[in-house]
């Protein structure tokens, strides 16, 4: 694996982002909804992967995070009357916060142990969504969330303007992770993910290191929410369900490409687009899910993304790595 | 409230043994084979609804269970050859992915087929016997000598026969036993049978008590890790010993703080146990692998 | 005065008495070699002075501070191991390798050096997993040098390795040694030891059975009573 210089990453995931912003102005509304989704998961799957892809541990409480930075914001701008640029950052460090706090406990654990945390938190997580009505709306969900307020001088439908807002919080998460994964915190990440016995013999500070991942994705999970909050104007429990949302981000990242951040973005762009785009039933898209995690984490675990850069360097004739 | 607490630790005792059951099953797999079989709650789930089916085909409900049990032990020796088996040598982290994947499957199969609309499986014994002190019903007596016999059965299979000496002798270590002529997939096979079977009995018992759905084994599974963490990994004491503490305090929490918190209690309690024993409350440290 | 004084360590595990109350003096600039049969408490002597387990009594003192530390402070202060069963972070390339030791590190050695010290100029973008286990062995000890170690603590590094792997690997211990590291070299290989250390101590069943030079080493009795007699043969082939 040669990493590509900075710089060259950014370009093309700049001319990416202008690419799709260009293509949703000229879908029809369903297509720019389908695109917004998918620009949302593919935040969530990019922020997840640096825990999951670069530091190797897997958490099942980003559901309830994501849900977190939605509930927060609905109450934030409809409740308190906030603007969603003033909410949106809040919402950010709220998560953040918690996030941090999460990855205090349940570092304490490792391995399955910290899993079955995790997902213990997630439930607990989805249960107070649920049991907190005055705050949350209960099962009825949370209602009538305002929308992010549009610049005058941005002439488009607000279905498109929500799509670039989605596009350009990937592209925001997407270089925000780079510079991270491309950072000494990203490098002992990685230690900590290939041999946190060596890690430490080694002096890297592991807690510092794992911790800082835990809270980068904890913190742009919850930007995701916040953003799927108050452009859904509905949110409700379900929505954010370990099972569902928590279970969806490890199928997204593990079938595009664990450790790569252009993988998850493949992985939510096919799993979220192929079933609305097919107009399949939910159940339907969560068992192919299921069954594609399967495929890839038994005959292929590190995702398309590793298949197309084998196949790449086939075509290139194999003279591309030194 | 305190002349109710007879019939508090009593229902938390019947509710505490399904735990036990489910959890039986998990430690087994768990503690023989190292898989964190996240789909133990779908054997569970399965087990209620092919016991639904067969009663509602007209079968006698014992009979029906019965039938199930058997399905599910060759579901689960069929789940781990398609799911684990192919990843035997990956990291502990795919093993958890791939259950996760399992899990996920079977409950979309089964939504398929019986749709998210809860069911109930008619009861087959519904007699009450009361006393002075309590009430309890003659399912929850059942309940509760199933889980005895369960644990002594399983308990006579891995103490007294030689295939039990094999299961013992990989859960020691597993290189050990296949360099003695052990063969690991027979024991494969046993171990996810018998961890499946005690799945489906939890599960088609609990039908006849409560609504069945197809994500009803999330919550169970989750709880029987609370109830390995409580217990300790691999043991079968530990299993019975954490779900009766587990369905005591649950019960306890919804009779006497409030029935919203019963779920979050549980869950409370395995962070809190997690967070004060990283290993176990009386699990040894685990050896990395 | 020594660099590294070993007082009085001991290591109890339930019963198991794995140390008991060994003391050692590793002066500055020295390769120091320290054998013993298996179950003898070398490895776990390493464990503690690494700081990667507490002794149940005794300390150390390195540099003229009283330890043992907790392993981070350990490295910070100089003293950096090897595993027995090499470890270096095998999913990544040999360059990933070494840039996260280096990365954290306020002075760490300088890439080019490490790959000249430890020959890994031609395998520098292979996946660890990947190599030939002598390299691999290489890479190992290679991040550890990549935090500038004052101490190198190396636990058994030639096992497994040919003859000639094993020559060039003592080459490359005196080099280092010659560039300022102590090294405590821990080995099964007495052959390779002999001949790469200036001091060797003898452990038996937790305690010092011997300490002298190389040559006092294989002229003493009891040393080839439970020890060399009973491996020189091993040695050989």
């Amino acid at each position: 694996m040669i990493a590509m210089p900075l710089h060259k990453s950014v370009a093309i995931a700049a001319i990416a982002f202008a690419l799709a912003a260009a293509g949703t102005l000229t879908l029809n509304d369903y297509f720019v909804y389908v695109v917004t989704i998918g620009a949302i998961f593919a935040t969530l799957a990019v922020a997840f992967d640096v825990l999951l892809g670069f530091t190797g541990y897997l958490s099942l409480a980003h559901g309830a995070l994501y849900g977190l930075g939605a509930y927060a914001c609905a109450l934030l701008t409809s409740r308190y009357g906030l603007s969603f640029w003033v909410a949106l950052p809040l919402c950010g460090a709220l998560t953040g916060a918690a996030g941090a706090l999460i990855a205090l406990l349940a570092f304490r654990t490792r391995g399955l142990y910290f899993a079955v945390l995790t997902l213990g938190i997630g439930l607990i997580g989805h249960q107070l969504f649920l049991v907190l009505p005055n705050l949350t709306g209960g099962v009825g969900g949370f209602v009538g969330i305002p929308g992010p307020e549009q610049p005058g001088w941005l002439a488009v439908h607000a279905t498109t303007y929500y799509a670039l807002l989605a596009l350009t919080l990937l592209l925001v998460t997407f270089v925000c992770a780079l510079l991270f994964v491309r950072s000494r915190l990203g490098a002992e990440c990685l230690a900590v993910r290939e041999d946190l016995t060596l890690a430490q013999a080694l002096g890297i500070r592991v807690a510092s290191a794992r911790l800082a991942a835990f809270t980068f994705s904890a913190v742009f999970a919850g930007l995701a929410g916040a953003l799927f909050a108050s452009i859904s104007s509905f949110i409700a429990p379900e929505s954010f369900t370990v099972l569902g949302t928590g279970f969806q981000l490890v199928a997204l990242v593990v079938v595009g490409g664990m450790g790569t951040l252009w993988g998850p973005i493949l992985g939510a762009a096919l799993l979220t687009a192929l079933p609305e785009g097919l107009r399949v039933a939910a159940t339907l898209s969560l068992l192919a899910y299921g069954v594609l995690l399967l495929i890839f984490i038994i005959f292929a675990p590190q995702g398309i993304a590793s298949l197309i850069s084998r196949a790449a360097r086939r075509i290139g004739g194999g003279g591309r790595e030194p | 409230m305190l002349e109710l607490l007879p019939q508090q630790l009593v229902n938390g005792l019947a509710l505490g043994s399904t735990y036990a059951l489910v959890a039986l099953g998990l430690t087994l797999i768990f503690g023989v084979l190292l898989i964190p079989n996240f789909a133990h709650g779908e054997f569970y789930m399965l087990g209620a609804f092919i016991t639904y089916a067969l009663v509602a085909a007209g079968l006698n409900f014992w009979l029906a269970m019965l039938v199930s049990v058997v399905c599910i032990m060759a579901m689960g020796g069929l789940v781990d050859r398609l799911v684990f088996r192919p990843i035997e040598t990956a990291p502990a982290l795919s093993l958890m992915i791939s259950a996760l994947a399992a899990s996920i499957i079977l409950q979309q199969v089964a939504t398929m087929i019986w749709g998210t609309e809860p069911r109930t499986i008619p009861a087959p014994l519904t007699g009450v016997i009361r006393t002075p002190f309590f009430a309890v019903t003659q399912l929850q007596l059942v309940v509760m000598a199933s889980v005895a016999a369960a644990f002594g059965a399983v308990w006579l299979v891995l103490n007294r026969s030689r295939l039990g000496l094999a299961i013992r002798a990989t859960a020691q270590n597993r290189d050990a036993a296949m360099l003695m002529g052990i063969s690991m997939p027979q024991v494969r096979f046993a171990t996810f049978a018998m961890g499946a079977a005690l799945g489906a009995i939890a599960g088609a018992l609990l039908g006849a008590t409560f609504p069945i759905y197809p994500s009803m084994g999330v919550n169970p599974v989750l709880k029987a890790f609370v109830v390995l963490v409580l217990g300790g990994i691999g043991s079968l004491w530990g299993a019975i010993f954490g779900g009766l503490v587990l369905g005591v305090a649950e019960v306890l929490v919804a009779g006497y703080i409030a029935s919203e918190l019963q779920d979050i209690g549980a869950f409370a309690i395995l962070v809190l146990v997690l967070l004060v024993r990283p290993q176990g409350l009386f699990g040894r440290a685990q050896v990395e692998r | 005065m020594s660099l590294l004084q070993i007082r009085d360590i001991e290591a109890r595990f339930g019963g198991v008495v794995a140390l008991g109350g060994v003391s050692l003096d590793v002066p500055e600039g020295m390769i120091f070699g320290l054998i013993g049969p298996n179950g003898a408490g070398k490895t776990t002597l390493i464990n503690m002075v690494s700081g990667l387990i507490a002794p149940t009594a005794g300390h150390i003192v390195f540099d003229g501070a009283r330890g043992p530390w907790p392993i981070a402070q350990t490295v910070r202060r100089g003293i950096v191991r090897t595993f027995q069963q090499t470890r270096a972070f095998l999913g990544l390339s040999v360059r990933e390798n070494l840039r996260i030791a280096t990365v954290h590190s306020p002075d760490p050695a300088s890439i080019d050096e490490l790959i000249e010290a430890c020959n890994l100029g031609d395998v520098l973008d292979r996946t660890a997993r990947d190599l030939p286990y002598a390299t691999l062995r290489h890479l190992g000890i290679a991040l550890a040098l990549a935090l500038k170690p004052r101490l190198l603590l190396l636990d058994e590094p030639a096992v497994g390795l040919t003859v000639g792997e094993v020559e060039r690997l003592g080459a490359l211990v005196r080099r280092w040694n010659a560039a300022g590291i102590t090294v405590l070299l821990v080995e099964h290989n007495v052959r390779f030891l002999m001949e790469v250390s200036q001091r060797v101590a003898v452990l038996d069943r937790g305690r010092l059975l011997f300490e002298g030079t190389p040559e006092q080493c294989q002229a003493e009795q009891k040393v080839i009573d439970v020890y060399l007699g009973r491996r020189a043969a091993d040695a050989d082939d």
